[in-house]
C-alpha cells in the first residue's frame, strides 16, 4: 500500500538522494528527487508529494529555509509534512530545529545526517500517519 | 552617518544654547538644544544625535553624570564638554566618562568648528570601526558553517551509503564484506566527531560562551555526566565514584559546556583505565574557587608527555593507548572551555598509576561574584 504514497527528496547531493531512495523504496514508497529550489517548487506543485525530506544548504545557503517557508505559508502546500535532513549541526551557529525555532522554521521534524535507516523509516512513518 | 550631522547642544544658559546653535546651523548641521540633562537625555533617545555638547555646571542632574549616561546609551556618540570652570580635574574627571574633547568657555565660532570637526571625524571612524569588526565576526562565522557544511556533506553521504549496505538495501553483503564495511564506517564515525570537535573548539574561541552565563549546580551537572557515561564504565568494567562532601556548590557558567568538560575528562579516565579500576570525581569549597578532581587508576601519563596533554591533536602514542580512538581535541576543549569560566585545569600524573584533572572554577556565592559575571 505504500505504493501509493509519494515522497520527494531535495537535496543538491545526488549520491545523498541514491542512498535514501534505496532505503525509502525497500519500503516501496515511490520516491521522486529534486537538486535545486527551483525544481523542487515545480515538482511540489506537479505531484503533490504525501511528503518532503528537504536538505538546507543547496546552491545558496538558505534554500531550505525558503522552501519550508513557501510551503508552509501556502494554504494548500502547507499540509504537506516536511523532514529536514542537514549535515550542518546546530553547533554551527544556525540554530533551527521545530522544537527550538518553530516560529522561524516550520519544519515538521529535524534529522542531521547521517541518518540510521531504521531512524529514517521511524520518523516518516510517523509524520505519514498524520 | 548620515549626510547631515546632528549636533545637541545641552546647556542651562540660553545665550550659549542660542549661539552654538547658530554657528552650526550656519555650517549645515542639524541642532538640537535641551536646558538640563533630564531633557537632554530625552532629546538623545528622540534624535540619537552623532555629538553632544555638554555643560559641565548644570542645575539638576550634573554634567559629568550627564556624560556617564550618555555613554551607557551610546559609547559612540562624541561628547564634548563646554564649561567656564575649566580645571585639570575637571577635564580628567570628563575623559574617564568618555568626554571625547574639552572646550573652556568662553570660546569662538572658529574653536567651536573645530573642535566638532574633530568629534565628529572620530564618531566617523568609530562607527567604521565597529561596522568592520561586525564584518569580519560575520564572516568568521560563515566561514565556521561552509566549512563544516563541506566536510560534513561528503561524510555524511559516504557513511549514508554504507547504511544502506549494511542494512540489506542494495543487496546481499557477505559476513567479510559486512567486517570491513564496518570498519570503514567506524573511521567515518571518527571523522565526522573530528569535525564536530573542530567545530567546538572554533565556536569557543569566538568568545560567544560567556553570553550563556548562568548560575550552574556543579554536582547536578556531575551526576548527569556520569550517568550518561555509566554504560560506557560498565563496558569497561570500570567503577564510578562521585563525593561531593555534602555540599551544592554553584558556579557562573554554562552548564552544556561543563559538562562537555566533565564527559571529556571522565570518558578519558574510564578509556585508559585498567580492568576493575575506578573514576573518582570529587568536589570541594575552597574560599572563592570551587575544585573539583577527576582521578582515574589507569595507564598514567609520563612525565615526558605531561607537558604536551592540552595540546591541540597530541595523542600519546604507545601500545596501551592504539585502542582508544579520539581526535586530539578533548582535552584542549576542556581547557579552554574551563578557561572561558575563568577557571583552571592542570594534570598530574604516574605512569601505571593513574592520573588526575584538578580544576578550579570560579565560587558563585564568593564574597565579589559580580566579578565573574561580566
Amino acid at each position: 500500500m505504500n505504493k501509493q504514497t509519494k515522497i520527494l527528496i531535495i537535496d543538491d547531493d545526488y549520491n545523498y538522494v541514491q542512498s535514501i531512495r534505496a532505503i525509502l523504496e525497500s519500503k516501496e514508497y515511490t520516491v521522486d528527487a529534486a537538486h535545486d529550489r527551483e525544481s523542487a517548487m515545480q515538482k511540489i506543485v506537479e505531484i503533490k508529494p504525501d511528503l518532503i525530506l528537504l536538505d538546507i544548504m543547496m546552491d545558496r545557503l538558505d534554500d531550505g529555509f525558503t522552501i519550508c517557508y513557501k510551503l508552509k505559508h501556502d494554504s494548500e502546500l502547507k499540509k504537506i509534512p516536511i523532514l529536514t535532513i542537514s549535515a550542518i549541526t546546530k553547533k554551527t551557529g544556525f540554530k533551527f530545529s521545530p522544537a527550538t525555532d518553530g516560529e522561524y522554521f516550520e519544519a515538521d521534524d529535524y534529522v542531521e545526517k547521517p541518518i540510521k535507516a531504521s531512524d529514517l523509516l521511524e520518523r516518516v512513518e510517523k509524520l505519514l500517519k498524520r | 552617518m548620515p549626510e547631515k550631522a546632528t549636533i545637541l547642544v545641552i546647556d542651562d544658559e540660553i545665550a550659549m544654547r542660542d549661539s552654538c546653535s547658530q554657528v552650526l546651523t550656519k555650517d549645515g548641521f542639524r541642532t538640537e538644544t535641551a536646558e538640563d540633562g533630564d531633557s537632554g537625555l530625552k532629546k538623545i533617545r528622540e534624535t540619537k544625535p552623532d555629538l553632544v555638547l555638554v555643560d559641565l555646571k548644570m542645575p539638576g542632574m550634573s554634567g559629568m553624570e550627564l556624560l556617564e549616561k550618555i555613554a551607557d546609551i551610546d559609547p559612540n556618540i562624541v561628547s564634548v564638554v563646554i564649561t567656564g570652570y575649566a580645571t585639570i580635574e575637571s577635564a580628567v574627571e570628563a575623559m574617564k566618562r568618555n568626554a571625547y574633547d574639552f572646550l573652556p568657555k568662553p570660546f569662538t565660532p572658529d574653536q567651536l568648528r573645530i573642535v566638532t570637526k574633530r568629534g565628529l571625524e572620530r564618531r566617523r571612524l568609530a562607527l567604521e570601526s565597529a561596522q568592520l569588526q561586525l564584518e569580519k565576526e560575520k564572516m568568521k562565522e560563515n566561514f565556521i558553517t561552509l566549512v563544516s557544511h563541506q566536510l560534513r556533506s561528503p561524510l555524511a553521504s559516504i557513511q549514508q551509503y554504507f547504511e544502506v549496505i549494511l542494512g540489506g538495501f542494495a543487496g546481499n553483503v557477505d559476513r567479510k564484506q559486512k567486517e570491513m564495511i564496518e570498519q570503514a564506517s567506524k573511521y567515518i564515525d571518527d571523522l565526522l566527531r573530528l569535525v564536530d570537535d573542530w567545530l567546538n573548539m572554533s565556536r569557543i574561541e569566538a568568545g560567544k560562551l560567556v553570553e550563556k552565563f548562568e548560575p550552574v549546580d556543579l554536582v547536578h551537572v556531575l551526576s548527569e555526566t556520569m550517568e550518561l557515561l555509566k554504560p560506557l564504565a560498565n563496558d569497561k568494567k570500570v567503577t564510578l565514584e562521585i563525593n561531593s562532601h555534602d555540599s551544592r556548590p554553584v558556579v557562573q557558567g554554562n552548564a552544556e559546556t561543563l559538562k562537555q568538560v566533565f564527559t571529556n575528562l571522565i570518558s578519558n579516565g574510564i578509556n585508559y583505565n585498567r580492568e576493575g579500576g575506578t573514576v573518582a570525581v570529587s568536589t570541594r569549597e575552597e574560599d572563592d574557587y570551587l575544585a573539583v578532581e577527576v582521578s582515574d587508576t589507569g595507564i598514567g601519563i609520563s612525565q615526558k608527555n605531561l607537558p604536551f596533554i592540552f595540546d591541540e591533536f597530541f595523542r600519546v602514542k604507545s601500545q596501551k593507548t592504539r585502542a582508544v580512538t579520539g581526535s586530539g581535541l578533548g582535552l584542549p576543549i576542556a581547557k579552554r572551555i574551563i578557561e572561558a569560566h575563568n577557571g583552571s585545569i592542570k594534570l598530574t600524573s604516574k605512569l601505571g598509576k593513574g592520573s588526575t584533572f584538578s580544576i578550579l572554577l570560579p565560587n558563585a556565592k564568593g564574597k565579589d561574584k559580580s566579578r565573574w559575571k561580566k
